[in-house]
């Protein structure tokens, strides 16, 4: 919440009240720990020295941050339309649903991502097609250069055959959504599929170099959860309930939008922080898939073989 | 939330801290403020406790029960051959350890954590001197120049940070030994960090900077991008002041192999800080997912140097989170020389862990703006006593524990790890997310 008021990383005094015990509601993230840069690899000062937060969807959806904006459909109306500004402003994805686009939201359309079917979607950004209707749909994979993109969306499950297929099928990217009637935690589903598609070569190329993954749940809760799902292989990750829960009980749509855009400043800014203390000035090419970044904290050997994160000291 | 008042103010030497509000007085016997809870997980209202009895009586309690939770790696850890009843464990035990190749002597492997003068409000600074100076023990002094009256004590360390606040010749030469900070255990990676509301006049004319301004250190060294530049700046500081040198990092994915880099390197020693540790200001997000706990990175470290024949004479002083004598005995177990005292010192000279220290309206008077203290100060003599006292006691049950694993001489169970036991029962619970 104070990050959607100030639009700047949140500081605070004395040292960490984290505890990596088995409290209830310690997730597989909170047990993944970054790295710090130092001498050799020196770390890069996250105040004065560029950082590029930007990522490319699909080959051709370029974002200012690895952000998405998801279940829309779930939200107040004026939260909702805030989200839709505030994701063409800042230059990251709103993802619509099967929500009607109204008149006031077509010029934001660039920045939306639509149901299959919806009217104006051949204007958006991309369009998603649930994997419950996946037979009805036929992905024209010919106008792969432009237009908008097509998106399978897909609920997390532990085995990455399914998230194989899809992109064979042609898809420029691929919804992880574990609030999707998810079955697995979403670390492990985005870390088996981004696995999975590295391994798959086609034409001898993996095929994770032509499709990307996004990440949605309403578990994430703040850029250290996104940075993380990016070192598991996400390319951009969706925030839903962290929003809605950073917006509170704003009423008024300008408030509304002013605070989602502060809200989206504020967490780029803290990824920011997290990628100069890793010694890291690109995120979408270096954290991307790169697990040597990060170390496992009391995790279990078999959810660690599955993630491929080493146990912290390793 | 605690249930405090912010307009406590300590009064005198008598220990005593009164509570002024619509007339009513209320007098602590103990000169601590009240608490019943706290913001932070780690730093519990158990834990504190156990810290104000040692500081208030000097006198060890209970160290094979502490620690009280088992969140920790290090709490899982117990001692194999504790088999000797406490109460016939000889307390005549010497903690005595020598640092930096013999030059430095320690009464008791305790050292300080670097605090700097801003970061504190100039009391606690003088007092957690003054306190190393009385038990011969040493403390750090943090980035930022150093206070008037810290520059008197002579069981100092000066560090040399990354953005070179205060810094000249003088003040490098003051101390026992200079710190290269390269990194700290609660922001890996990411420079210091003054708030605004901290930088006042004082502060302001020792760091060289205007008043009201963050005093945002730079996260690297801009003239140490390597291991070679390294060796530069240690030699350097080594032929200006005489005096050893350590270096300072953060305990991240990588440290054993910048563990052997500085030892190569001709440093004398080493401050790994882990995960946890105490700041005066850091973003939360880095805090909280940057670098691995102290048990994790120590023993990692000590085998390194080991392996390097590197070990012998160079000192690794390991800190983040030490609480109580069992974890500082723990962690000389695993690898350590000496052990940081941080937040723990400042919970004896009256910290109640509310996290606000960025604010400087410290309601401890311990970490306030430094010109808040005009008008509601820390007495330091009862700030220094209650240091002394807390090291005696901390001292006393490290004592009790080194006999009770059948040691004479603390320097025997440095890298012992053979003595430790990891206790399964409390390993994975159901989901499979645990130990």
């Amino acid at each position: 919440m104070e990050l959607a008021r100030s639009s700047d990383a949140l500081v605070t005094g004395m040292g960490s009240g984290k505890l990596f015990g088995n409290a209830s509601g310690v997730t597989i993230l909170d047990r993944i720990v970054c790295d710090g840069a130092q001498v050799t690899r020196p770390s890069i000062d996250p105040y004065r020295e560029p950082i590029e937060t930007g990522v490319c969807i699909g080959g051709r959806l370029r974002l200012s941050a690895p952000f998405a904006v998801s279940e829309l459909w779930k939200m107040k109306t004026v939260i909702k339309r805030a989200a839709v500004v505030a994701a063409f402003s800042m230059n990251i994805v709103a993802y619509l649903g099967k929500d009607e686009v109204t008149d006031a939201e077509r010029p934001f359309l660039p920045n939306l991502l639509l149901d299959y079917g919806q009217q104006f979607s051949e204007h958006a950004a991309g369009i998603v097609v649930n994997s419950k209707e996946r037979n009805s749909v036929r992905v024209d994979t010919d106008s792969k250069t432009q237009g908008p993109l097509f998106l399978i969306r897909m609920p997390s499950v532990d085995d990455p055959t399914a998230y194989v297929s899809s992109a064979l099928m042609g898809f420029d990217a691929i919804i992880i959504d574990e609030d999707y009637d998810g079955l697995t935690d979403i670390e492990i589903a985005v870390s088996e599929a981004d696995t999975a598609l590295r391994k798959y070569k086609l034409n001898g190329r993996p095929l994770r170099d032509r499709v990307s993954i996004m990440a949605f749940s309403s578990r994430i809760r703040g850029a250290d959860d996104v940075f993380k799902l990016m070192g598991l292989g996400a390319d951009c990750v969706g925030l839903s309930q962290a929003a809605t829960i950073a917006l509170g009980n704003v009423s008024d749509l300008n408030e509304a939008v002013f605070c989602f855009e502060n809200l989206i400043l504020s967490l780029q800014r803290e990824l920011k922080l997290l990628a100069g203390a890793a010694g890291v000035s690109n995120i979408f090419t270096t954290v991307v898939g790169n697990r040597e970044l990060f170390r496992c904290i009391g995790l279990e050997k078999r959810i660690m073989q599955k993630l491929r994160i080493k146990p912290g000291g390793a | 939330m605690t249930k405090i008042g912010l307009n406590c103010r300590l009064t005198d030497n008598l220990g005593q801290r009164t509570k002024r509000k619509n007339n009513s007085s209320i007098t602590f016997r103990s000169g601590y403020i009240q608490i019943r809870n706290t913001t932070n997980n780690f730093w519990n209202v158990s834990r504190i406790e156990h810290i104000r009895h040692l500081a208030q009586t000097g006198r060890a309690v209970k160290p094979l029960e502490t620690p009280l939770t088992h969140e920790r790696l290090l709490d899982r850890l117990s001692f194999t051959s504790f088999n000797m009843p406490l109460e016939d464990c000889d307390a005549d035990v010497d903690l005595a350890v020598s640092l930096a190749y013999g030059s430095i002597k320690l009464a008791a492997p305790i050292y300080f954590g670097d605090m700097s003068f801003g970061a504190l409000s100039g009391i606690p600074n003088i007092a957690l001197a003054k306190a190393a100076d009385l038990t011969e023990t040493l403390a750090g002094t943090g980035e930022g120049g150093l206070h008037p009256e810290v520059r008197k004590c002579k069981r100092i360390t000066v560090q040399w940070a990354s953005a070179r606040f205060g810094v000249d010749l003088s003040t490098l030469s003051a101390g026992m030994a200079v710190v290269i900070k390269i990194g700290q255990g609660a922001k890996p990676g990411i420079g210091g960090h003054l708030p605004s509301t901290k930088v006042t006049d004082i502060i302001s004319a020792t760091r060289k900077i205007p008043v009201g301004t963050h005093a945002l250190s730079p996260a690297p060294h801009h003239d140490i991008y390597s291991i070679e530049d390294l060796e530069q700046r240690i030699w350097a500081l080594k032929e200006a002041t005489g005096k050893p040198v350590f270096v300072k990092v953060g305990a991240t994915n990588y440290v054993a192999y910048v563990a052997c880099g500085i030892a190569r390197m001709g440093a004398d020693g080493m401050i790994l800080d882990g995960f946890g540790a105490g700041t005066g200001a850091s973003p939360l997000v880095v805090k909280d997912n940057v670098g691995l706990p102290i048990e994790v990175a120590l023993p990692v470290v000590d085998e390194a140097l080991r392996r390097e024949c590197l070990r012998d004479g160079f000192s690794v002083i390991a800190g983040g989170r030490v609480s109580c004598s069992a974890d500082a005995a723990k962690l000389i177990l695993l690898g350590a020389d000496a052990v940081v005292l941080g937040t723990a010192a400042l919970i004896a000279m009256g910290c109640i862990a509310c996290g606000m220290c960025h604010t400087g309206k410290c309601p401890a008077l311990l970490t306030n703006a430094a010109a808040y203290t005009t008008h509601e100060t820390l007495s330091l003599d009862w700030a220094t006593s209650r240091l002394v006292n807390f090291v005696k006691g901390f001292s006393e049950g490290l004592k009790i524990l080194v006999s009770g694993l059948g040691f004479k001489s603390v320097k025997d169970i440095v890298g012992r790890k053979d003595l430790l036991k990891f206790n399964e029962a409390l390993t994975y619970s159901k989901k499979g997310v645990g130990y």
